[in-house]
């Protein structure tokens, strides 16, 4: 881990930018997947993902019932005909789950590759260019850092019309607000790693070659960076679900969408809550919590391929280069490679 | 100096761009704000159109030229005049954010102090004992823990605390039943009221402090000056204490900039789970009730208070730290 502190200075600042390695100069290799999935962790997040995203394209299939019909008795719990239950106004829970995931992976997968592009862009403008571009760039990226991003959420939000009744339009709409508010960390990540990569040998040696920027910046640089644009993809996609999710909880997103975060909302606005029908808020809350576990598992995944020391050495290979006895568990244990 | 001056410099700029953000949303955004304030208080006007006169000038900006509102817009705000709440006509501004500071920060310091000590020395224990009881239990612990978004673990400690044991009052920040002020069964209700938001906001916050420390602390049992400590036959508590953590508690500073933006998140929804009167119910409060002078009222408190904590947060290194300065 010592290597890390040359450049500790800038990316380390960032609380998600931990585990990325500055990468030698490898392209992607056919055995990264087979890396991805080897993590146990990793696949959990892969299945619980892949579920999720069949539910969602797969919503009018699976659901036994329109979102918003009154199908059954107001607020039942759990039974075979309404497997998480009715709210108060009668709609089945688990149609709703299914149908909000539609809304929260549209916009959680819209803002993240919004936020992934915007962000590589800037960034590796503001580090390959220097200079005044560079110093205007990253004080916008800072300004954004530092005005807190859900009270500027609040404050957009109000003078936006969300409360239209067409979902893609309301989509859209909360896709722009969240990428205008959170693309700032991304691209100072993307800027650090960009800086470190520029003065490395190999990119060096093209631009002694004078190619043109743009293929240094798309052929040279940006192929070392696809880690960390999947991070930033995996994790912007995390962040815009659960500001999504917190925005309609609060009745301030698109309140007449049926999401994870409405859900929420009524639960609590109909005090559902207070009367014991914990099956109102659990089953949304628990969607919610597992979309974004997923998320998390995968880019721990992503760190797996992209730094090998991350990578737990295998059971033979360990013991041949441990120095410790094996039989000793608590000093094998030890000797596995940590970070 | 001249990091601190910098800095300094930043700040300016970016207070500038908040501030100038406050004034030019409502102006680019359709929509005129003070129609929704004539339509809330019709009949009132028509009883009174004096009143009318009165608040034209600041609220009716269409009819003015970009450059004077601007010029009244920073006037305005050097004089710390938010304007008047429209949602509770006729009360200020300043008398509702007043209202709602102290248990904004009480709740918000007590949890960022507990939680700042607690996830610091968890990680510390963490990394010393890494593989042992500590690090293999609370370590996945807080990972998982983090993928919890804040509401939802507020909503289920609201529930099964709150609801079904009946242990904590559900919401408010005290009862109607004690008289407010220095005496002792208020101060005991208050913080009856405040344990369940404060045990919320602790488990948001506890897992990044704690993955922060034990990850630079790892960094630092490695140093040379840790192996000599021991080489020396000093206690362990002593190196793992006063050489070890000293040293690796200085990106827990810097990250105290950052984790603020998160923590002012998760205070306004748990805030709004527990309807506890801070700040950040009152803006979405305002929000819902498009009030908009106190929203922006509010915006512009919490960014004031994050550019300050930025600063301090940068003093603070640069006193630990020299080598900042230079840099």
């Amino acid at each position: 881990m010592a290597n890390v502190t040359p450049a500790a200075s800038e990316p380390t600042l960032v609380p998600y930018a931990a585990g990325v390695v500055r990468a030698a100069r490898r392209p992607v290799n056919p055995g990264s997947l087979r890396v991805f999935l080897s993590s146990p962790l990793t696949a959990v997040g892969v299945v619980i993902f892949s579920i999720i995203l069949i539910a969602a394209l797969c919503a009018p299939l699976l659901a036994a019932y329109a979102p918003l019909d009154m199908v059954g008795p107001l607020g039942a719990g759990p039974s075979r005909s309404h497997p998480f239950g009715t709210n108060d106004q009668g709609q089945d829970i688990f149609s709703q789950i299914l149908y909000g995931a539609r809304y929260s992976l549209a916009v959680g997968l819209g803002a993240g590759v919004a936020i992934t592009l915007i962000s590589a862009c800037v960034g590796m403008i503001a580090a390959y260019a220097g200079r005044w571009l560079d110093d205007l760039l990253s004080t916008i990226m800072n300004i954004f850092l530092v005005v807190p991003q859900l009270p500027l959420l609040l404050v957009i939000a109000a003078y936006i019309p969300f409360k239209g009744n067409d979902p893609s339009g309301a989509a859209l709409t909360m896709i722009v607000v969240i990428t205008i508010t959170g693309w700032a960390w991304g691209a100072r990540v993307m800027r650090a790693q960009t800086l470190t990569l520029r003065n490395r040998d190999f990119v060096q040696a093209t631009v002694v070659a004078s190619e043109y920027w743009w293929r240094i910046v798309f052929q040279e640089i940006m192929p070392n960076m696809i880690s960390l644009l999947a991070n930033t993809l995996i994790l912007s996609s995390m962040g815009a679900i659960l500001t999504e999710a917190a925005l309609d909880y609060l009745g301030i997103g698109s309140i007449s969408q049926v999401t994870w975060g409405t859900m929420l909302n009524k639960a609590q606005a109909n005090s559902a809550l207070f009367s014991g029908e914990w099956w109102s808020f659990v089953f949304p809350g628990l969607a919610i919590a597992l979309t974004a576990m997923s998320f998390i598992l995968m880019n721990y995944g992503v760190d797996l391929v992209s730094n090998p020391q991350l990578r737990v050495v295998k059971e033979r290979r360990r013991r041949r280069f441990s120095r410790t006895s094996p039989t000793d568990p608590a000093s094998a244990r030890e000797s596995e490679v940590r970070v | 100096m001249r990091f601190i001056l910098r800095r300094l410099g930043f700040y300016l700029i970016a207070f500038w761009a908040a501030v100038t953000i406050n004034f030019l949303l409502p102006r680019l955004l359709p929509g005129n704000p003070i129609d929704y304030f004539l339509a809330r208080y019709q009949n009132q006007l028509a009883a009174n159109p004096h009143l009318l006169d009165s608040l034209r000038p600041a609220f009716d900006f269409k009819h003015q030229s970009l450059l004077d509102q601007y010029r009244q817009y920073l006037i305005n705000l050097l004089h710390l005049n938010f304007g008047v709440s429209y949602s509770r006509f006729p009360t200020p501004v300043n008398e509702m954010i007043g209202q709602a500071i102290p248990w904004s920060l009480f709740l918000a310091g007590l949890s960022a102090i507990l939680a700042f000590s607690i996830g610091t020395f968890l990680g510390i224990v963490a990394a010393w004992r890494r593989g042992k009881t500590v690090d293999v239990v609370v370590t996945p612990l807080t990972m998982f823990t983090q993928s919890f978004p804040a509401f939802f673990v507020a909503l289920l400690i609201l529930y099964f605390v709150g609801v079904v044991a009946g242990w904590f009052p559900i919401n408010h920040a005290y009862g109607d039943t004690v008289r407010s002020g220095l005496n002792l069964p208020f101060i005991l209700d208050v913080l009856r009221h405040a344990a369940m938001p404060l045990c919320a906001l602790l488990l948001s916050s506890i897992g990044g402090w704690m993955l922060g420390m034990r990850a630079v602390m790892i960094n630092t049992l490695s140093e040379d000056y840790v192996s000599m400590a021991q080489a020396k036959g000093l206690s362990n508590r002593r190196v793992m204490l006063m050489y070890a953590a000293r040293n690796a508690l200085l990106p827990q500073v810097t990250s105290f900039a950052i984790v603020l933006g998160y923590a002012i998140t998760s205070l306004v929804l748990i805030e709004n789970v527990f309807a506890y009167p801070g700040l950040g119910y009152l803006m979405v409060t305002a929000v819902q009730a498009t009030d908009y002078p106190l929203m922006q009222g509010i915006f512009f408190l919490l960014t004031v208070g994050m550019l300050a904590a930025n600063l301090i947060a940068d003093f603070v290194y640069v006193l630990l730290d020299p080598r900042a300065a230079s840099a």
